[in-house]
Parts: structure tokens; sequence; C-alpha cells
């Protein structure tokens, strides 16, 4: 409650004079509560990551795919909206609200792309091994480039392949859409001639927005571990972890479809 | 053991009404004032020089409604309690076309040219929404430089904001506690273009700094 509240204010931090440590602290915390607050997509990170037996490096890549997107997003469209007249070409309603079908269009994409993973020979075979891996794969191709994300999905593919591009895309639509504080915020610097301490409030902001997803995935991840190491034993949880990534799946799909029917309404609705 | 498959189908349950809720319930619009914010464009008359006009554009349409309902035009029940505005395509019309518009716009803002106040005519108006609306302001004499005082919306919630340019690139925000700008006409408050890409690249810049220090370190680490 109080959160929001936070981020309703976060548009007069900017006028703390010099770059104040406490306005940082006040941006972190509007940003972690604008993430608790509806529509991140934190069911569909907490179903992808339960679904495709996500590790907590997973959750971290989520969280900071969603942090640095809607960092880019709210710079992108701030400094569009001050310098190059954004606000004649299109109200920030409509640009938002078709963000939010791009975003539903990702969202499907992955939901198909991962039901068709599951239907297509993702199943069978793979679950035998799933619990086996652990940790220990990590460190065998990352060595000498562990940050290189786009090589990790190159060695072979017994687990986890494919899991980080939905997962970028999960994070990017996310993303996608600016909060419209961290907007006032950066629009508000922009045309004080604060720039730079806006957009470190904008940092700061999704790195709190980044912090609660991860750990909204953190306890995903958790959670299916539980359950896949009790599969081991126990028929009926077997026959349910085999089916949990189709449902997860078919809940993504599902939930891309409904967030853009609801935006084309609202759409039609602005029109 | 049977614990656990309760666990697994109540993770489901939770997942399914969580995703039911987040399909069917529509996200609620863009909480106002902490929406768009409404601009406003300072313009001299190129031919004469006691001429200065004031554009306002408001942010979202539903600050429009709100408005609207403040003075009369449109019916209370526009704004529900829980504080969510039903606004209709046809309400930028009514409020437009409303002299309570008019004088509520000349009130909330004034120009003063060399200390004495100038005055102002609200132009035809077409597409509120979209255009805005155009006050002309008729100052005593040539001014090279006006102050401006907008306070539109401020006394519906504090927390609006506007966001002004002027000629020659000049910016201000104005907000309750800071509601008057003094502005050149002569354009000469660019500048600030160059200053935010400066700040911009800085930030970013020191951003991929340390991401490449914190690389760096991981690589030394794992080695």
């Amino acid at each position: 409650m109080n959160l929001g509240a936070l981020s309703d204010r976060l548009q007069d931090l900017i006028h703390a004079p010099g770059v104040a440590p406490l306005a940082f602290v006040f941006a972190f915390l509007a940003g972690a509560g604008h993430a608790l607050a509806p529509g991140h997509g934190k069911t569909l990170a907490a179903a992808y990551l339960a679904c495709s037996r996500g590790r907590i490096r997973d959750a971290a890549w989520l969280g900071g795919s969603v942090a640095a997107m809607h960092t880019v997003s709210v710079l992108v469209i701030g400094v569009a909206w001050t310098f190059f007249a954004l606000s004649d070409l299109i109200r920030m309603e409509e640009l938002t609200t078709w963000l939010q079908i791009a975003a539903g269009v990702l969202v499907l994409g992955t939901g198909l792309w991962m039901l068709r993973r599951h239907l297509r020979g993702g199943h069978g075979h793979s679950h035998p091994h799933d619990h086996g891996h652990s940790h220990s794969h990590d460190h065998g191709p990352s060595g000498a480039h562990d940050h290189d994300h786009a090589h990790d999905h190159g060695h072979p593919h017994q687990h986890g392949d494919g899991k980080r591009p939905g997962l970028l895309l999960l994070g990017i639509s996310g993303g996608l859409t600016p909060s419209p504080a961290a907007f006032l915020v950066l629009a508000t610097g922009l045309f004080l001639g604060r720039a730079g301490f806006a957009l470190l409030l904008v940092l700061t902001f999704g790195a709190g927005m980044a912090v609660v997803l991860f750990g909204i995935g953190v306890l995903a991840v958790a959670g299916s571990a539980l359950v896949t190491r009790n599969a081991r034993t126990h028929a009926t949880l077997r026959l349910a972890t085999r089916f949990t990534p189709m449902l997860a799946a078919g809940g993504i799909t599902a939930f891309g479809a409904g967030m853009i029917t609801v935006a084309a309404v609202h759409l039609a609705a602005l029109a | 053991m049977s614990s656990m498959s309760t666990r697994t189908l109540v993770a489901l349950a939770v997942i399914g009404v969580a995703a039911g809720t987040a399909v069917f319930t529509p996200r609620p619009a863009a909480a106002h004032p902490f929406g768009d914010p409404q601009t406003v464009v300072i313009t001299p008359d190129g031919q004469r020089p006691d001429v200065v006009y004031v554009k306002w554009r408001v942010g979202g349409p539903d600050d429009l409604t709100v408005l609207g309902v403040s003075l009369g035009l449109l019916p209370a029940d526009r704004v529900r309690a829980d504080g969510t505005v039903d606004y209709r395509y046809n309400d930028p019309g009514v409020v437009g076309a409303s002299p309570a518009f008019t004088g509520y716009l000349l009130d909330r803002i004034t120009v003063t040219g060399g200390g004495r106040p100038c005055t102002g005519a609200v132009e035809p108006i077409a597409a509120l929404a979209l255009k805005g609306a155009t006050a002309g302001f008729t100052c005593p004499g040539p001014v090279t430089s006006v102050t401006v005082a907008v306070r539109t919306l401020t006394d519906l919630h504090p927390a609006y904001r506007t966001m002004a340019t002027g000629p020659g690139g000049q910016r201000a925000v104005y907000e309750g506690a800071d509601d008057t700008h003094t502005w050149s006409l002569t354009g000469s408050g660019a500048g600030l273009g160059r200053s935010a890409l400066v700040q911009i690249a800085a930030v970013l810049g020191a951003l991929l700094l340390v991401a490449a220090a914190g690389l760096a370190v991981k690589r030394r680490v794992t080695r």
C-alpha cells in the first residue's frame, strides 16, 4: 500500500539537492513496490521457472532483463517525448497500449514455443536427467566465458536448452511498458537539466523491480525443486511433474492471448 | 507423501487462479495525475512584439473528464468512488465548448510582461484532447521576456505537473509550489538537449565500465 504511494511520489525525488543518497533508497523501494503491483508477469515468470526446472541463475536473468528493458524503454520514450515531440505524434496512452500488445505477443510467442517444445520430444527421456545435473554442468562450458549468454545454449541440449531465450522474452515483455512514475521522473529530469540524476533514479527503480522479481523467481525455483525431488519416489507426483510443464505452457499462452485482447479492447476504446 | 501431491495441486491451483485473474481483470487505467503530464508551449507572435501565445494541452483524456466534472460540466458520477474515471469520447468537446473552461484557463494561466499583467483571450477550440487550447496574451507594450504562471489541474490534485517548452529550446517544469517561470522570448536557452545527451552518455558509460569491471573480477575469481 505504502510502496504504491511511494511510486506516486517518485517525481518529487528529482528535486533532491545534489545527488541525494536517500532519493536512491526511495527510488529502489518505489521500484520494488511497482513490481509487486499487478501486471508484471510475476505469475508468468513463476510458472515458467517452475515448469522449466529453472535455476537461481535463471531467476536472476529474468529480474535483470525486466530491469534492463524497463530502463531502456523509459529512456527511449522519455527522450523522444521531450526532444522529438513524441506527444505530437502519438498519445502516451496509445503508445503504452501498443507496447502492451507487443508484450502480449512476446508472451504468446513464448507460450506457443514452450508448448511446441513439450509436444515435440521434450517429454519422456528428458525427465530422468532432470535432477541429476544440478549445477555441475554450469562450470563446463562457462569457465572462460561464463558471462557470454549467447554461447550458453550452444552446448549439448540435454536439459534446460533454450531456457534463456524464453526467459529473456518474458523479461523483455515485463519491462516493455514503462511505469508512469519512472517516465515522469525522467521527463522532469530532462526538463530541469538533471538528466543524469533522473536516469540514475530510473536505473535504481529498475533495480528495485529486478530484486522483487528475482525473489519471486527464487521462490518458484525452490518450490519446483521440492516437487521434483519428491517426484522420484512418488508416482502421482511424477505424473504431475510431467503435466505441469504443459499446463504452465498452456497458461502462459492463454495469458499472452489475454494480454493482447485486453490491450486491443483498450485501444479500441481510445480510438 | 500425499501431502506432497496436495502441495502440487495447490501450486497448480494458485498458478491457475493467478493467471485467470491477471487475464480477466482489466488493467486499471494509468493513475492520473501520475500518467502523462500536461504540457504548455510558449511562443511569441512573429509580427506583434506585444503578443505571446500559450498553448495548453492535457496529458490524458481522463484529466479533461475530471476537470469537466469539477467545473460542473459533466455528471459527478463519471469519477467513481475508487478514483477511476469513466471518460467518454465526447467529453473533450463538452469541456472545450464551455465558457466555464475558457474562464478556468485564463484564471489558471497568467502572463505578465514588464511587471504588468497581459490580457488573455482563448482562441476557438477544436479537438481539445488532441490539439489543446491556445490563449493569446496581449501585453501593455512590446516584451522581450514574460513571466508565465501555470496552475492548471493542481487545484484538482497537487501532484499534477506541467512540462513547459519555450522559444529556443527553453524548458521548465511547473508544479504546485513552483508555478511561475520567466521566459526569454528572444530564444536563448538552448543547450539543454546537449546537456541531457552528455549526462545520459556519462551515466550509461559509467554503467558499462562497472559492468566490465564486474565481469573482469568474476572471471578472475572463477579462474
